[in-house]
């Protein structure tokens, strides 16, 4: 099982919104505030009918709307005008499997594309006893212009029309939460939930038992028996009736409000947050026989690096039959799951992905996760370079030209290696995102233009190559002595080389020292042609 | 053709149905299966049936009623084929042909009440229509649910609902219909669709559907209930049905069928304690507690005291069935709720009972 596509409509950031899903792995990737956490709330709550675990009936707050619809609505009605009471939809497609009867039991197309496939939908909308109560309330100007939720109601139902419940559900929807930042009253009931749902029906029933007889033991012990009989002895002023200590026996399975997790035997809570995390996930991915979905928040902002790397080769090597839904900032994460899973959200709530990509480069990031891919990703315009001293002299140029720094403009200067080149290009094609790349000609213009065959004759508009075509200028170094006397360049690193040969070599033996002295020096100097190109 | 693999079971009074019904369900346990019944009684019944053999409904089981399938499993799933204005909330029960002046191109008003309450007697016909416009999408659905479906008191069913049947029989799912004709009481439908296949009449269609190869067709001829007697005053009720014959071998004291003079009525009572049976409440009941023909369908009894209506006495006074053509079903019923007697408030002589008991 898995889903196919979320949609969703007036929630939070999202007036509507589309999103189409892997069924395996699917990395969400966005700026801030463009609702990556958003949409997996969204994906939590149609799965689970549940919202910060708590019953979406009595978790619904005037926050969970999108805030523009309501603002028209109040809008409208204060001016006289009638409009559509403000509501949310939420809907998950799944994959239809006609050998499932389970999941067959939630097929129809009682969902907004009319389309024939299991599915559930969460709407919250005006009750209908309430609609004109709402409509009242909204166009009073006296009243604040935040949602009256205790009208509205919430309905949790199969795309066959049905109302559902959690337990009915062919599969299971695990959140996990990797910041541990939950307040808890007593044992982690999070994870004893998780346990729950690895223990077969069998083991809850008998876990159930032992702890009903554990109570049921604690009223037999000497001691007990004998406050029960002082207490009766003494008796209680305010009833006749009798006055005992008794164990709460009425909950079935509260075993779990009692019971906690140990690792080693130490308390689950009291374990390393690295370790705590990758429990969860050994948990939730435990149980075969019941089909998953995962959902997991920006895992990198509360794993130190190495636990990052081993929490992901987890997900990644166990999980590969399961959906896992994960949001993310770190190019670490998205290149470890593989960037052709990028599902990229647009502040304009479009979204794109990198299913297209050749399984060269998909293969290459996953082997050096390391590269930066998700500013390239996520920038309005960059310009890769080669190397650390090419970007030093391409900032400081922008800033000549400009008058600020190109990070100031949206502009990302990435350096990436030639190598690596080529790689990005292939994504930057998918999603049409705006380049240049810096590169030197490295002796031989023939074979650069072949290397880039298919990005240079404005095949993509997106994308421009800029290079020197003068060949006895193979690299950084000899084009900003064209550009520039040796004079200006002695001046500027403080040297005092003779002929241009020594000059050069000296460069070529320290180019970072010499690129970071062009960078913070006073004085001016002349960027190579093919560098201004990139930062017109 | 290929033997269908649906059956149409004409089961008798006291023949044991549900218990075959239920003891075939928990045979079945590589298959899915609904049990749907026309009446909540009936669905209660079939529940307490799998209590008594199985501790309860098993997994792969699931019981509802005809409206409750119609409803949930037939409309809502593909209602946007048809009618996407709003949500199908729920039924709503109708005596009579609900909004007959309404056109049928104007879905809303000849379908829904308020938009969104669909009328009992139009929700079969919206089902067919949802079948046909999803491109049979309703029918697929319910196959990859069910393997089978078990369909009890079939013989109520009536006007589109027999369509629906006909759009199940077929389907890939496997289809049982188990009824009794002769108890025709209640109708789902007061529809004039299918008007022609009402009651006992419906016999006809099932022939008719086994002649297309869409089922075959089984008689449960013989009950365990009703004593040889009772069996044979019920045959005469239906000449050209198959007769109902008695399992019973042993005979009780007072075994058969009666007249009681209306002066002896207190004395039988207090002599048998029957059970008194009356067609509605307008009946003189002597002051004794009385159930309802209908009412007393899937009720049983050692004996019966039936207060007969004009129509009945017609019948028993002339032995002409035509004089009770609509009271038949009911008659039928009543009589054959009991195990060893029935007996008649009647003070004239009766070609069809000759024996009065008389104290």
């Amino acid at each position: 099982m898995h889903i196919t596509r979320v949609y969703i409509e007036g929630f939070k950031r999202f007036t509507t919104f589309n999103l189409e899903l892997n069924p395996s792995f699917n990395v969400i990737v966005g700026d801030n505030e463009t609702g990556k956490t958003s949409v997996l709330e969204a994906i939590g709550l149609v799965l689970t009918g549940q919202y910060d675990g708590r019953l979406i009936q009595s978790a619904i707050d005037p926050y969970l709307f999108n805030a523009a619809i309501v603002a028209d609505y109040f809008q409208k009605r204060q001016k006289g005008e009638h409009g559509n009471p403000p509501r949310i939809l939420i809907e998950a497609y799944l994959q239809t499997d006609d050998n499932n009867s389970a999941l067959v039991r939630l097929k129809g197309s009682n969902n907004s594309k009319n389309e024939d496939c299991p599915g559930l939908a969460l709407t919250i909308e005006v009750e209908s006893d309430h609609i004109e109560t709402l409509r009242d309330y909204a166009a009073d100007e006296s009243n604040p212009t935040v949602l009256p939720v205790e009208f509205y109601k919430a309905t949790w139902r199969s795309f066959a029309g049905q109302g559902v419940n959690l337990k009915s559900l062919p599969f299971r929807t695990v959140t996990i939460d990797t910041s541990l930042t939950r307040v808890y009253r007593g044992p982690n009931k999070y994870v004893s939930q998780r346990v729950n749902d690895v223990l077969t029906e069998q083991q809850q029933r008998e876990l159930s038992l032992a702890y009903k007889k554990l109570r049921h033991g604690f009223l037999q012990e000497p001691g007990v028996t004998a406050i029960n009989k002082d207490l009766e002895m003494r008796g209680n002023p305010a009833t006749t009736k009798k006055l005992t200590v008794q164990m709460d026996m009425s909950s079935r399975s509260s075993w779990d409000s009692a019971i906690t997790p140990h690792l080693d035997d130490l308390p689950f809570d009291c374990a390393g947050k690295g370790e705590q995390c990758r429990v969860q996930m050994r948990l939730a991915i435990a149980g075969a026989e019941q089909s998953r979905v995962l959902l997991i928040e920006e895992p990198e902002n509360h794993l130190s690096h190495s636990n990052l790397n081993m929490f992901m080769d987890d997900i990644r090597q166990d999980c590969a039959d399961r959906q896992v839904i994960i949001t993310t900032h770190s190019a670490f994460v998205l290149n470890k799951l593989g960037v052709d899973n990028l599902r990229l959200i647009s502040r304009t709530g479009q979204t794109a992905d990198l299913t297209e990509l050749t399984p060269e480069t998909k293969n290459y990031f996953m082997k050096l996760p390391g590269y930066d891919t998700l500013r390239l990703i996520l920038s309005k315009r960059s310009i890769l370079v080669e190397g650390p001293s090419d970007e030093l002299i391409v900032q400081r140029a922008y800033k000549d030209k400009h008058g600020k720094l190109p990070l100031a403009d949206g502009v990302d200067v990435i350096a990436v290696g030639s190598l690596a080149f080529k790689r990005f290009l292939e994504i930057a094609v998918l999603l049409q995102s705006d380049v240049r790349v810096v590169t030197d000609n490295d002796g031989s213009v023939v074979e650069l233009q072949a290397k880039y065959a298919g990005y240079m004759g404005g095949e993509h508009p997106n994308i421009k190559l800029c290079y020197d075509a003068d060949v006895n200028c193979r690299t950084l170094e000899p084009q900003l002595l064209k550009a520039n006397s040796r004079d200006t360049l002695n001046a500027i690193l403080g040297k005092t080389y003779a002929n241009d040969e020594a000059l050069l070599k000296y460069m070529d033996g320290n180019k970072t020292d010499c690129a970071l002295k062009m960078f913070e020096t006073a004085r001016a100097w002349v960027a190579p042609e093919y560098i201004v190109n990139a930062i017109e | 053709m290929p033997l269908s693999e649906n059956r149409v079971i004409i089961a008798c009074a006291g023949s044991g149905k549900t218990t075959r019904l239920v003891t075939e369900a928990l045979a079945s346990r590589d298959r899915r299966i609904a049990i749907v019944t026309y009446t909540n009684n009936n669905t209660r019944e079939i529940g307490k049936r799998f209590g008594e053999q199985n501790s309860g409904i098993p997994k792969h089981v699931d019981v509802m009623t005809w409206f409750g399938f119609l409803l949930r499993e037939c409309a809502r799933p593909y209602q946007r084929s048809k009618y996407a204005e709003k949500r199908i909330e729920s039924l709503l029960f109708v005596s009579q042909q609900s909004a007959h002046c309404v056109q049928e191109s104007d879905t809303r008003r000849h379908y829904f009440a308020n938009g969104e309450l669909i009328y009992s007697d139009k929700i079969a016909k919206f089902v067919v229509e949802c079948e046909k416009n999803s491109l049979k999408a309703v029918t697929a659905r319910l196959g990859g649910i069910y393997t089978d479906l078990f369909i009890d008191e079939f013989q109520d069913l009536s006007g589109w609902d027999l369509e629906v049947i006909e759009m199940l029989l077929q389907s890939n799912i496997r289809v049982m219909l188990v009824g009794d004709p002769r108890q025709h009481i209640y109708s789902t439908s007061p529809s004039q669709k299918n008007r022609q296949y009402l009651g006992a009449k419906i016999v006809e269609l099932a022939q008719r559907w086994e002649g297309s190869g869409l089922c075959s067709l089984e008689y449960l001829s013989a009950t365990h209930r009703c004593s040889t007697a009772i069996c044979e005053f019920s045959n005469a009720l239906w000449p050209g049905m198959d007769a109902m014959a008695s399992l019973q071998s042993g005979t009780a004291d007072h075994d058969g069928v009666f007249l009681v003079a209306e002066n002896a009525v207190a004395n039988y009572i207090q002599h048998y304690r029957p059970q008194v049976l009356r067609y509605d409440k307008r009946a003189k009941t002597y002051g004794y507690e009385a159930v309802n023909f209908g009412l007393a369908k899937g009720l049983q009894f050692d004996r019966v005291l039936i207060v007969p209506t004009a129509p009945i006495k017609k019948y028993l006074q002339t032995g002409v069935l035509n004089h009770m053509m609509r009271t038949r079903e009911r008659l039928h019923v009543a009589v054959t709720r009991a195990r060893h007697s029935v007996a008649f408030v009647f003070d004239d002589h009766s070609p069809v009972v000759s024996n009065r008991w008389s104290p």
